[in-house]
Order: C-alpha cells, then sequence, then structure tokens
C-alpha cells in the first residue's frame, strides 16, 4: 500500500576520487600537469649546470621569482647541488623532497619547483604564493553598526585570522585548520580559546567538519548547512557574521567560531535564537539604549510576523474584534476592493518579496532606484486602482520595515518567509489557524538544537543566569557571567562582587 | 508510517476549513443598534441600525424595520429586506421602549447573551417613547445614533451621575441573589438625545424609576464614585441661591445589624466635595458659610438617599444589592426569606459631607 510513500534504498555513489589521485611518479605529475596550459615548465641555465623549473602561472608571485630567484639561481657561483638552495635564496621556505604527493600540493597551492634533470625525483620546492589579488580588508555593508569596528572579513583566510588574533593576542588562541572538499582542498579553520569553549562542543564541530564529503566549498554558507543539527530546519542555527569585533566577543563567550577559505564569513556557534537579534552596537551604546533597541528588534519580530495573517483572520472571521473607532477606516478602504483579504495581502506580500528579490540582484545604485519606484508607485497605484487597501499597504510595508531590523541576515529572510504559512493558516482557520501555525513554530523552535545545544535557551530550559544579555542587556559590571547554556568551561568569572565596586576613593 | 500520519493531519485540516463559515468584514451589514418596541397586537416591531462606509471615509446610517412574534425571528425578516447578511458582531446598543420594558426583557437578554458574537459589553437602555422613531431620528451631533447614544453612555459613566452599566453588568445583577438590575433612560429630544434617570427592574420587568439627581446618590450608594455634580439651594437670613457641588470622592459604607432576625442596615455616606459655583453674596473665606453649605448638602443628599431607599422598599426592588450585603456576612442566608422582609426593613442612612475645596476650579 502507498509504496511511493515509502524510502528509495540509498544509491551507491559512484564518483572518482579524482583530487586524490596521486601519481606513480614525478615524469607522469609532470606530463598530466603539462596539459594545464598555465604550467610552465622550463630548462634554464645556471653557471653549472641546467635546472628545469616548474610552477602554475597564476598561483605564483612573478616578481618574487624574478626578483629573488631566478637573479640567485642564474648568477651564483655556489648553487652546486640542490642543497645550496637553501643558503643562497632569500626564501625561507625551501623544502628538498623526493614525496610525490607534497610535491603535486605544493605546486597547486603556488610553489616553485626546481629540478636538476627534467625528471629528477629530487625536487626543491620554493613558496612562492601569489598574494596580490586579495581584497583589501573594507567596511562592514551586511552587518552595518555606526559606532564601533568597521572592518569585515574578507575572502582570504589568513588576513581573517589576522583580524582575530590581533584582538586576542594570547596562546589559548586555537586554530584548528582541517582541509575539506575533495576538489577545493578548502582550508577550514575551527577557532575557540581554549579552556573557555567547551571541549564538547569543540569535538562535535571538528568531528562533523571532518566527517564532511564535500567535493567543493565555496562559502561557508556551505559548511553552515552541512553542520546543522536539523537541516530541514528554516532557521539558521549557527550565526553567520562577517564582523571580527563578534567573532571575538563570542569566543570570549565560549563559542566556536568556523572560518574557511574564499569566505569572507565566519560562523559561530552553538547559538541561541536570540542571539540572532543581537547587534554589537547594543554593546557600544549604553545599556539601557541598548537593552530599548533590542526589545524594539525583538517586538519588530514579531509584529512583522503576525501583522498581516492578524489582519487576514480579523477581517476574514473576527469582525467582533474590530473597535468601533477603526471600523470605519477598515471598511471604507476595503469598499472597492473586489478581493478576499487573503488575495489582497498575497497580493502585496509578494509585491514587496519582488521588490526586494529584484533590489537585491540588481546593482546598488539601480536597486535603490528600484526600491523607491517600486514602493511608492506600485504601492500607490495599486491602492488607487482598488486592487489593496491604504490600511493594509501600511501593514505590509511596515512588516517588512521591521522584518530589516534583525541583523543577522539569514534571520532576516527566515522571518520573511515566516509570514506565509501564517498566513494561509490565517486564512483557512482565522485566529484558530494562527495559533495552529504557532504551534507548530514553537514545537519545532523547541526541539531544534545548534551544535547539540537547546536552539531556544536560555528562554528554555530557562537559564536565569543567561537572561542578563538576551532580551536585555545588563551592564558590564552585572554581566560577568558566561553563558551556562553554552556548557562552558568557566561558567563564572571570580571576584564578581570585588569587580563591581569602583575603585577611586581611599578610604 | 510518519508520513501517512502527516497526510492524514494535513487532509483533517484542510477538509475541516470548511467548517468554519467566513465573515468577510465587507460582506455582511454591521448592525450596531437595536430597538424593540411594542406594538398595539402584541407583536414586537424591531428596528436596526447599521453604517454605511463610503469610500472617502464618510458614514451615514440606514436603518430597517420588521415586525414579528419573535425577537430571533425578526432577524430573518430583517435579512429579507438586506443587501447583505447581517450580522450582530459589533452589537453596540440595545434599546427598549418602556412600554415594551414593562413587559419583560428575558427572551431578549437571553438571546443576547447565548451569542458568542454579541459582546458583554453593549449597552442596554429604556427608551421613554419609540425606540422606532429614536433610532431614525437625524442627529447633529454624530451621523450615527448608535455611536451617538453609546458615547452617550460612556461619557455620563466616565464624568457624571450614572453608574456602571452594560449587559454584563445587567446580567449579573439579573441573576446574582439580593440584587436587582438597573438600567439608563434615554429620551429624544428633537435634535437632541436626553439622559433622563434610571430605570429600575424587578426580575426583567420595568417598575419604576429615578431621576438624574437622584442618581448622584444612587451611583455613590451604589459602587462609590469620583464623579457627579449636585445643585443645591442655599438660604441664609432672607438671602438665597443655588450652589453647584462637585464630588470629588464619594464612598458608602454598609453596617448590618440583625435585630430579631430581621437585619438593619446602617449606611454611611462620606462624600468630598468641591465648590463650583456659588451665589455671590456668599463669602467662603468665612468658614460658617463653608459650613452652612456642608450641612444644607449633608441635609439634602441624606433626603435623597432615603427618598429613593423608601422607593426601594416600596417597589420591592434591591438595585443595590442590600441582599447581597446581608448574603455576604451571614451563613444561612435565605434569599426569599429576605425577600419578604426588604420591604419593612429599617434602613437608616447617615451622610458626611465636606468641602475640601473652594478656590480655583479645574
Amino acid at each position: 500500500m502507498m509504496k511511493w510513500l515509502k524510502k528509495k534504498p540509498k544509491e551507491q555513489s559512484h564518483t572518482i576520487d579524482l583530487s586524490n589521485n596521486t601519481y606513480a611518479s614525478i615524469v607522469e605529475l609532470i606530463d598530466n600537469a603539462k596539459e594545464s596550459a598555465d604550467f610552465i615548465h622550463y630548462p634554464q641555465k645556471t653557471i653549472h649546470h641546467n635546472v628545469y623549473i616548474s610552477y602554475y602561472k597564476a598561483m605564483i608571485d612573478g616578481e618574487l621569482l624574478h626578483r629573488d630567484l631566478l637573479p640567485y639561481v642564474i648568477h651564483n657561483k655556489d648553487f652546486k647541488s640542490l642543497k645550496d638552495l637553501k643558503d643562497i635564496l632569500p626564501i625561507e621556505s625551501v623544502t628538498i623532497t623526493k614525496d610525490i604527493k607534497e610535491i603535486q600540493n605544493k605546486l597547486l597551492r603556488g610553489f616553485i619547483l626546481i629540478q636538476f634533470g627534467e625528471y629528477d625525483e629530487e625536487c626543491a620546492v620554493i613558496r612562492a604564493e601569489n598574494g596580490a589579488t586579495n581584497r583589501p580588508v573594507s567596511v562592514s555593508e551586511i552587518e552595518f553598526s555606526v559606532i564601533g569596528p568597521k572592518e569585515a572579513f574578507i575572502e582570504n583566510l589568513d588576513a581573517n585570522l589576522y583580524l582575530i588574533r590581533r584582538r586576542l593576542p594570547v596562546p589559548e588562541l586555537r586554530f584548528k585548520e582541517i582541509v575539506i572538499g575533495k576538489f577545493s582542498k578548502t582550508r577550514v579553520v575551527i577557532a575557540y580559546l581554549e579552556g573557555i569553549a567547551g571541549k564538547e562542543n569543540i569535538n562535535t564541530v571538528t568531528q562533523r567538519i571532518k566527517d564532511l564529503e564535500a567535493e567543493v566549498i565555496p562559502d561557508s554558507s556551505y559548511l553552515e548547512q552541512m553542520i546543522s543539527d536539523n537541516t530541514k530546519s528554516v532557521f539558521p542555527q549557527l550565526i553567520t557574521t562577517e564582523r571580527p569585533d563578534r567573532v571575538v566577543a563570542m569566543l570570549n563567550y565560549g563559542q566556536i567560531a568556523v572560518l574557511s577559505e574564499g569566505s569572507p564569513q565566519a560562523l559561530l556557534g552553538p547559538t541561541g535564537i536570540t542571539e540572532y537579534f543581537v547587534s554589537p552596537e547594543d554593546y557600544y551604546l549604553s545599556w539601557v539604549l541598548g537593552s530599548l533597541f533590542r526589545f524594539i528588534r525583538f517586538i519588530s519580530v514579531i509584529f512583522s510576523t503576525f501583522a498581516t495573517p492578524i489582519y487576514v483572520a480579523v477581517l476574514t472571521y473576527h469582525y467582533q474584534m474590530i473597535p468601533k473607532d477603526l471600523l470605519a477606516p477598515l471598511i471604507s478602504s476595503r469598499v472597492n476592493i473586489p478581493f478576499p483579504p487573503i488575495l489582497e495581502v498575497l497580493f502585496l506580500e509578494l509585491t514587496i518579496e519582488l521588490l526586494r528579490e529584484a533590489g537585491a540582484r540588481l546593482p546598488t545604485k539601480v536597486g535603490q532606484t528600484l526600491g523607491i519606484v517600486g514602493g511608492i508607485v506600485i504601492g500607490q497605484a495599486s491602492v488607487e486602482a482598488g486592487l489593496t487597501s491604504n490600511i493594509l499597504l501600511i501593514i505590509v510595508s511596515l512588516s517588512a520595515l521591521a522584518s530589516f531590523t534583525t541583523p543577522i541576515y539569514k534571520m532576516a529572510n527566515t522571518i520573511r518567509i515566516l509570514r506565509f504559512p501564517f498566513i494561509f493558516f490565517a486564512a483557512n482557520w482565522g485566529g484558530v489557524g494562527i495559533v495552529i501555525a504557532m504551534c507548530f513554530v514553537l514545537v519545532h523552535l523547541l526541539r531544534l538544537e545548534s551544535l547539540g545545544r537547546p536552539y531556544m535557551a536560555p528562554l528554555y530550559p530557562p537559564r536565569l543566569l543567561d537572561m542578563t544579555d538576551t532580551v536585555i542587556r545588563l551592564p558590564y559590571n552585572r554581566l560577568l557571567k558566561r553563558p551556562v547554556s553554552l556548557g562552558t568551561q568557566l561558567p563564572n568569572k571570580n571576584k564578581l562582587k570585588e569587580m563591581r565596586k569602583k575603585k577611586d576613593i581611599d578610604e | 508510517m510518519m508520513k501517512m500520519k502527516i497526510i492524514l493531519l494535513a487532509s483533517i485540516l484542510i477538509l475541516l476549513a470548511g467548517c468554519v463559515p467566513k465573515e468577510i468584514i465587507d460582506d455582511v451589514q454591521l448592525i450596531h443598534a437595536i430597538g424593540f418596541d411594542e406594538l398595539p397586537d402584541g407583536n414586537i416591531q424591531g428596528t436596526i441600525t447599521y453604517p454605511i462606509f463610503e469610500q472617502d471615509g464618510k458614514v451615514r446610517v440606514e436603518y430597517l424595520s420588521a415586525v414579528s412574534h419573535t425577537s430571533r425571528f425578526l432577524r430573518s425578516k430583517l435579512n429579507t429586506k438586506s443587501p447583505k447578511t447581517l450580522a450582530a458582531g459589533q452589537l453596540r446598543i440595545v434599546l427598549f421602549n418602556h412600554k415594551f420594558a414593562r413587559k419583560g426583557i428575558l427572551d431578549i437578554m437571553n438571546s443576547l447573551y447565548r451569542d458568542p458574537n454579541v459582546g458583554n459589553r453593549l449597552f442596554l437602555s429604556v427608551v421613554e417613547g419609540n425606540t422606532n422613531k429614536l433610532l431614525t431620528n437625524e442627529y447633529t451631533a454624530t451621523p450615527l445614533p448608535s455611536i451617538y447614544i453609546m458615547e452617550l453612555l460612556e461619557q455620563n459613566i466616565k464624568s457624571e451621575n450614572l453608574p456602571r452599566t452594560n449587559l454584563h453588568v445587567f446580567l449579573y445583577s439579573y441573576y446574582g441573589e439580593g440584587i436587582d438590575p438597573f438600567l439608563p433612560i434615554i429620551k429624544s429630544e428633537k435634535n437632541s438625545l436626553q439622559l433622563n434617570g434610571i430605570a429600575l427592574f424587578r426580575d426583567d420587568k420595568y417598575v419604576g424609576r429615578i431621576n438624574h439627581k437622584e442618581s448622584f446618590v444612587f451611583k455613590i450608594l451604589l459602587e462609590g464614585s469620583r464623579t457627579g455634580n449636585y445643585e443645591v439651594q442655599l438660604k441664609k437670613g432672607k438671602r438665597k441661591g443655588h450652589s453647584v457641588i462637585r464630588n470629588i470622592k464619594g464612598t458608602a459604607s454598609y453596617k448590618v445589624k440583625k435585630v430579631n432576625g430581621v437585619p438593619e442596615f446602617n449606611i454611611k455616606l462620606k462624600i468630598l466635595g468641591e465648590i463650583h459655583e456659588y451665589p455671590p453674596w456668599l463669602d467662603l473665606e468665612n468658614k460658617q458659610n463653608i459650613q452652612l453649605v456642608e450641612k444644607t448638602l449633608t441635609k439634602e443628599i441624606n433626603k435623597d438617599a432615603k427618598k429613593i431607599i423608601a422607593k426601594f422598599q416600596r417597589l420591592n426592588v434591591d438595585p443595590l444589592g442590600l441582599g447581597d450585603q446581608v448574603r455576604r456576612r451571614e451563613k444561612n442566608w435565605v434569599f426569599k426569606r429576605f425577600k419578604e422582609q426588604y420591604p419593612d426593613m429599617k434602613i437608616s442612612v447617615s451622610t458626611d459631607f465636606e468641602i475640601v475645596e473652594s478656590g480655583v476650579i479645574e
């Protein structure tokens, strides 16, 4: 019965392990490499004898080759054997090796190969990576803040590690490197503070990343989805951030950061749902303001999710609820509209989604114009044409605006789509439908985990000590505790009371 | 198996969607007010008003009326005249003609409070005259008579002599033992409405009334009050004049004593007031004059209180909930016995009026 419902047996994968195809001899390696147009392999005359120089043109720094390598190799009288290279070159990383696998890997990472004979097994590999194509560290754009550091991560992993290490110059800051991706050989770094981050969490992340069987990892977002606890969830379970200051603050909290080569975003985990609504600016402003803005953000999320569903539910089923003063504007704005509320709402919501999507795909300047044209012209025109009501236009645009207040982009996207099931439920079952949908979402959230830690913490399971930095942010002298729910190794900093005192008066 | 469950759940939810009736707000006719009149042949005439909202934000009112034997069937009869389905979910006002109210309003109240669409905070009122005329009349105050009546009552509860009243309060005192309901009385004038005292009910029947001036002390006796104004005539020597006093805080305390099995009440009124208006010859700098005002007021208010309580006893109605006061203090209270004792019960009222302000007003 209903065979199509049953799970089909998993098919075995038959992909060939191309990248790990190590060649038997240096001859094979070089001959194969020659198939690529950017591989250079040529003989070079020196004082004593000819050498063969080979490298991938795109991967090496040409200037380094011309300035620091060739002159020494060609003109130096002491260059008699490969071992001499170590002495005559002004480059620290010169290795003499016969290991074909190592030679292959290093060639592909921008090393220069020097041999005496064309197919000599013994080679010298000299480091000459090309660093010129890196983007400079620039201003953060996705998580912009008015006050505070403006630096954002770039696509170069080492530069990103520098941005973190510079802010935490302690040996306890550990970078664990794992290379994953059959083809991309992406370097992934797990960063944490030894002694603060929970060991269990570090093991979870390490094990999950090691177990990945990906071919190419173009961005850390791939990693985020692959190592998430629940891959079916629409909620992001790791924070994606481009701000080194956020990473550093969270490392200090006991979280673990994951960075990957070629991605300007770091992942942070384990996280709770409240952290997605935290902006670094909350910490840079006074605690009263910070808490207030954070509170506004929570309210706006609730508003953004429920405003249009409630509109649909009330106008379709619960006209009794409308206060007498609101009755006139609501009805008179809907008098000429031919659609039921659900179609009216879907029409406007889809318009806004279209604008948002189009704005995101277009270059910045065109995008801005589009936003204004779309927002004002389409909105106004659809009201005048009698397709939507004035009040709905306000509600929809306000809820769109409210969804932009979430600082983490991935969470903002979730909030953006979350309202559609709510609208659907509201249109079919009214207020009861909204409650049903809310139950589904709540149950899902309660079951969700981030790296094995409850996602709703510290709200559920309730951890009062952690509440000092969730909905409200208390002043720093009250905020010295690390979240218990992260399973950090040092839940308390000592001498709490001592630290709260200001010691400027001599008594 | 899991998938089966999910599909079952989803199909149940989708099928159940058909069970909820849709009432899209612009597809229903929202009844704002209903008025019930009694026709000479014994039938009920029901008049409803509903607002028509126009696109430019203007509101106008429409009326329909029908005649039937029962109130519920009225709605069906009215539907035969209406372009859109009539919906009672926004009902704000229910009016009863005073003759109609004398015969009892229970059947209507019953259908009102059992209807989940109808809110408990809707206003009920007795009308002196024809409710049809009252509802179809044009008023200059607001375009909708229903809103006019509602705001009139709300405003008077908030700042004048009208005690708190709505469907909930009515039902509480109707079904509660030892307490009888009351409703405001409205009278239609040429282009306006007027609140004209309070209607007293025995069970569900309108039996008597007290006027606007008496409802000042009624409100204080019933629930304490921080509102209301009272006019009093002052006499000093040969000079006469009127003074208006605003109530700042009025409270009533009930003391019950049992003498030979019959409860005796001793009600103490304490009122703090402010002199609003006084005759020019009265010098308020003089303490004696203030005492004069206080004395006159104490006397007048005491007289009013005694008068209305005597009226309640004569009519055998208990809107103040004196029975309830006894019930609170007694273990084996029997409503029937109290009812028999009530008309001859000894109820004494003492008033203490104090002027606390006489200077700058408001």
